[in-house]
Parts: structure tokens; C-alpha cells; sequence
């Protein structure tokens, strides 16, 4: 089997489920009890929120746990619309967000919320001018994935960050959901941050959403002790202490493993090149760890199967988003038919030499099958 | 003449055009307007391709044009105008 779909998720890391179930077994108590067992969970979790504080360099109530990215994008957005709506109700996005980003904005549009969008440029990067043409004193919010999930386009989020100190009533969330433990990015001047367990070799169920401590947010879910007042629920502390070993997992050796990663996907472009109606959708602004490419001649999902034939796994789009042309990849194409026709290889620091060059052999055999 | 929009809450597009529908819609409350999800309605009967949003007008029934993905404001009085001719 290769799995080439390490953006939808990654397999759990054993260290990091050896963690868990160790908590699991061994802190049976809810952190919320008075007694003993009670008080040794709330402990554990405070000690794992602690390293997770001190690697992102933010304040342990700073971070509010949720159930993954799609939960923590829903609270940053609104969250802070609710809550700031007498300041203004304008939120600017781009058009590279994830579907959980535009949920909760199609919503806010129905409360009376004006959302608009940023122009990006030939290579799908946010256009400054355009991001000081649309800042108005009613701009509350502006979210922007630092890396888009289908085509892997890196964001200059610490340059938007430090131009948007200028407004001190707006704030910057920042979807980080496939650049940690990936690549290196300041998280000053950055006001929300969301990510999740599941795409750093955690385990599915936990991310989280770092929200500077001068910013109050309307809760999602209301009622019930927790680890902070903006999510409630018994804290998950072995999902959190699982989440600390992740991070901590994620942030060793980030070059050697960017490094590797960047190999591979070389790799795969240069495999990629001879076909003539064979187009790669990331750009040198991409991160090597996604690589979207468009065979125009074959369904997206008609390639996905014959892939799984050979056992290889990738992705048609981001897996939420399944059932349209791809929109990120007309962002960066300008191009219908390399939308309608876009596939995703995710690759990992795991994945194997051997590995590309196997997919290499089956794409060169698909390509010929169907070619016909 | 009835107008329906579908559009999903992934779609940025459907974002970006929400504001004009509604102004459009605002301005022709004779209409009756239907806006169904994508996701949670039942849209089979209307053949979706792959692209949101879609408006269709329909007279008697009966569907008299249809627009898809992205449109103005202008764009949508064009269309209305043309049909109701």
C-alpha cells in the first residue's frame, strides 16, 4: 500500500498512541472532579498544555482544545463576529480557504455580515494592495490559510500579520491546519491560529484554536467546566497529552524532514514532465508536501480508483469539498478544465523513494490505458 | 415566474454572490424565491453539474433559463428581463 494522502490525514505515530492509551489507563479520573483521580487528570493536562504553550511560544490559556480544524475555524469566525459585531461586520477571506472557513461565513452573510474576498496574484499569493484596498475601519476579521489544503500555496502570513498591526480593532486568523510541523512560520502578530492533531501523526478527535489573551470570543457550545470558558466538555486530557507528543513529534528534525520531503516531490515533477496533457497545478509558492496535478483527459475520481487498483491513495480535491470544480485550482490556474480535472499527491516525510517510484510506474501505466 | 438559487456553504462562490441575489431579490418581492442547499436539499430533479451557484427561473414549472457559477447583479436583471419578455 502507498498512501499518498497524508493532507486529508496521517497515520497515528505510535509514540503518539502509546501516550494515550497510557493516559487513558492510567488517569481514569474527570479533571473536573474534587477528588484525588480528578485532580491527578487536571494536573496531566496542565503539564501537556504547558509543553504545547511553550512550543508555540503562546500562554497555556491561550489555547482552547476543540474537536479538530473544522471546529476551530467555526469558533475563531464566529466566535469574534459575534462577539465584536458593534465594531463592524466585515470579514475578508481569499478564495483558498477550506470548507470550514466558508461555512461559517455563508451564515454569517445570512445575520447581515459583508464578506469579501482578496485578490491573489499569478500564483495564487495574496495581493497587499488588494488587502489595503479592502481594509476599512468595519474589517473585524481577516482569515487566511497560511497553507492552502488542495494545491499547497504558502500564504506571507507573517507580511499580512505586520501590515495588519495598523488596526488594532481587526483581528488575523490564521487556518495553520497544513503548515505545522511542516514548515517554519512565525505565529507573532498572528491573533487566532487553528490546527489539528490528525494532520501531524496525531490522533482524530483533537486540535485547537490559540486565541491571544486580549481577545474575548462567543462561545459555540455553552455550559460546563472545562479547560478554558470558550469551549466547554470534559477535558480530553489523554487526547491532549497525545496532542503535546504530536506537536513535539512534528517540531523535531522539521528541516531534515522538509528537506527529504522537497526530494521527493522533485521527484515526482520530474516523472511528471513528459506527458504532454499532464499539468502540475503547485507552484513554486506551494509547499513540497502537496503536490495538485490535472490529467485532462480523465475524471478525477475515475484516476483516484484506478490509483486504488494499485493500492496507491491520493485525493480528488480537499476531501470536504468533494462535488465541485476545484476553486483553489482555478485561483491558481485561471483554468476550467485543470479545475474540473485536479488530483492531489500528499507527501510525507515517511514516504519512500520506492514509493514515488512505484506510483511513477502505475501513473505511466494508467496514462497509457486510458490515454486511448 | 419562480427563481431558485442552490448553492452549498463550501462554495466561495455562493458567497461572493449572495449579496447580489439577495439585493435582487429584494427588489422583486412580486417573485417567489427558493434557496436550496446543495448538501441538505433534495436537487436531484435539477441536474447539477460541477459548478455553484446555479439560479434557475421557472415558468409554469417548467425551467425558462438557467445561470451558473458567479453572476452580477446586472447579470441576473439581464437574464430576468430577457425571459420575462
Amino acid at each position: 500500500m502507498v498512501y499518498l494522502d497524508y493532507s486529508a490525514t496521517t497515520p497515528t505515530s505510535r509514540d503518539v498512541l502509546d501516550t494515550f492509551v497510557k493516559v487513558s489507563e492510567d488517569f481514569i479520573g474527570n479533571a473536573n472532579s474534587l477528588h484525588k483521580l480528578g485532580v491527578d487528570a487536571k494536573k496531566l493536562e496542565e503539564s501537556a498544555t504547558k509543553q504545547i504553550a511553550t512550543l508555540l511560544d503562546v500562554q497555556p490559556s491561550e489555547i482552547i482544545y476543540t474537536s479538530g480544524s473544522s471546529e476551530s475555524n467555526n469558533l475563531a469566525i464566529k466566535g469574534i463576529a459575534l462577539k465584536y459585531q458593534n465594531r463592524g461586520k466585515r470579514i475578508l477571506t481569499t478564495h483558498l480557504e477550506h470548507s470550514s472557513i466558508y461555512g461559517p461565513l455563508s451564515y454569517l452573510q445570512t445575520l447581515g455580515f459583508i464578506v469579501d474576498f482578496l485578490e491573489t496574484d499569478e500564483h495564487g499569493i495574496v495581493k497587499m494592495d488588494s488587502l489595503k484596498e479592502k481594509m476599512d475601519e468595519e474589517t473585524i476579521l481577516v482569515s487566511i490559510a497560511s497553507v492552502n489544503s488542495e494545491v499547497g500555496i504558502l500564504q506571507p502570513i507573517e507580511d499580512i500579520a505586520l501590515f495588519l498591526k495598523k488596526y488594532p480593532k481587526c483581528f488575523f486568523h490564521v487556518d495553520m491546519t497544513q503548515s505545522i510541523g511542516k514548515v517554519n512560520l512565525s505565529l507573532k502578530n498572528v491573533d487566532l491560529i487553528s490546527f489539528s492533531a490528525h494532520k501531524i501523526y496525531g490522533i482524530k478527535g483533537i486540535g485547537c484554536l490559540i486565541k491571544h489573551k486580549k481577545i474575548e470570543l462567543e462561545p459555540l457550545i455553552h455550559g460546563g467546566k472545562s479547560t478554558t470558558v470558550y469551549r466547554s466538555g470534559t477535558p480530553a486530557h489523554p487526547l491532549v497529552a497525545s496532542f503535546a507528543k504530536a506537536l513535539r513529534l512534528s517540531f523535531m528534525d522539521l528541516n531534515q524532514k522538509y528537506n527529504s520531503v522537497y526530494a521527493l516531490n522533485q521527484m515526482l515533477r520530474e516523472g511528471l514532465k513528459k506527458y504532454e496533457d499532464v499539468f502540475i497545478n503547485s507552484n513554486e509558492k506551494a509547499i513540497p508536501h502537496i503536490l495538485n496535478i490535472s490529467v485532462l483527459f480523465m475524471k478525477p475520481e475515475t484516476l483516484l480508483h484506478a490509483f486504488e487498483e494499485k493500492e496507491i491513495f491520493i485525493s480528488t480535491q480537499s476531501a470536504c469539498a468533494t462535488g465541485a470544480v476545484s476553486k483553489a485550482v482555478y485561483e491558481v490556474t485561471k483554468n476550467e478544465q485543470k479545475a474540473r480535472h485536479s488530483i492531489r499527491i500528499s507527501l510525507s516525510h515517511l514516504t519512500t523513494r520506492e514509493e514515488v517510484t512505484y506510483f511513477l510506474k502505475c501513473f505511466d501505466a494508467i496514462y497509457h490505458k486510458y490515454k486511448v | 415566474m419562480t427563481v431558485k438559487r442552490i448553492s452549498a456553504v463550501w462554495c466561495s462562490s455562493c458567497i461572493v454572490t449572495y449579496k447580489d441575489f439577495i439585493s435582487f431579490k429584494e427588489e422583486h418581492a412580486e417573485l417567489p424565491f427558493f434557496e436550496l442547499d446543495y448538501d441538505r436539499d433534495d436537487i436531484q430533479n435539477y441536474h447539477i453539474k460541477n459548478i455553484l451557484p446555479v439560479i434557475i427561473f421557472e415558468q409554469e414549472g417548467r425551467e425558462v433559463a438557467r445561470m451558473e457559477g458567479e453572476y452580477t447583479k446586472k447579470e441576473l436583471e439581464a437574464m430576468y428581463e430577457k425571459i420575462s419578455l
